[in-house]
């Protein structure tokens, strides 16, 4: 029969399942590279660790690598979503028109004028 | 000389502690060969671990401990926000990149404010110049310029407490 920690596991990876659909969404249907990344980054940091407790709860001798697992996820994913996004800004990539406000171009671009100086 | 013992022990008990975790078995020969190999790879390698701060360890780990729990609970706020302005029929976006001014000095609280600003509603972090962040905020409050600080909060206080 299937016990309870089934259960639980498979409630784990359905939660998910249904946050890495939210951020594929995201991914089609906000804006410019900025909100997506917002979008894609979070759940599917917030995915892949659920479905990878999930994954420890049904079998616990796995339990210690699923942790380990995400500990590194939470490490690295921003990681890479923050170099995506600076490249991306650097390789010109304009912000949406809807855009309120951007203090990181001017800072750039003084800092460049700096560097180009000394 | 005092602080780089201490970044040396704790690079080897965390070593360690991966190795255990990854091994997952209750072998004695198992957790032998990872002292060794823990041992071996903290020595070689602890030059380049950032310095542990000064303090209390304990009541610093206490404090990491409240970070990651505060974590834990902005990412899934972060979630639940995200699915919002997702699913919403017009999405309410009102996004802009801000700087703020963040006064964490050490490098370690900058790489986890950095990745947790990240993981927390509605922000992105971009860049840091002169000690600055740059966060992309989903939902820019006001202008932007004078209330930046709320795009780190309550984050920016507990990383402070747990590595400054």
């Amino acid at each position: 029969m299937i016990g309870i920690q089934t259960i639980i596991g498979m409630a784990f990876i359905s939660i998910g399942l249904l946050f890495q659909f939210l951020g594929a969404l995201g991914l089609v249907r906000l804006p410019d590279v900025y909100n997506r990344l917002q979008a894609a980054t979070k759940s599917i940091t917030m995915g892949a660790i659920s479905i990878a407790i999930g994954v420890g709860v049904i079998d616990l001798s796995l339990l210690p690598k699923a942790l380990l697992v995400v500990i590194f996820l939470m490490l690295t994913n921003p990681l890479s979503s923050h170099a995506i996004a600076r490249a991306a800004y650097n390789s010109g990539v304009p912000l949406w028109k809807g855009s309120v406000v951007d203090r990181y171009g001017p800072a750039l671009k003084k800092l460049q004028k700096r560097r180009g100086r000394s | 000389m005092v602080k780089r013992t201490y970044t040396l022990l704790i690079s080897i008990v965390m070593l360690f502690i991966a190795w255990g975790m990854l091994s997952s078995s209750l072998e004695y020969q198992e957790w032998i060969a990872g002292a060794v190999i823990a041992l071996a790879l903290g020595i070689a390698l602890h030059r380049l671990m950032p310095e542990a701060g000064g303090g209390n360890p304990f009541s610093r780990g206490l404090r990491f401990l409240i970070f990651l729990i505060v974590l834990g609970k902005e990412m899934v706020l972060a979630n639940i926000d995200v699915a919002y302005r997702v699913l919403h029929p017009r999405m309410p976006l009102r996004p802009g990149i801000v700087e703020v001014d963040t006064g964490i000095k050490s490098d370690l609280g900058k790489l986890f404010l950095a990745n947790s600003v990240t993981l927390t509603p509605g922000t992105l972090s971009l860049d840091y110049i002169d000690d600055k962040l740059y966060v992309h905020w989903i939902n820019v409050k006001g202008d932007g310029i004078k209330d930046s600080i709320e795009a780190v909060q309550p984050l920016r206080d507990l990383v402070e407490g747990a590595f400054e």
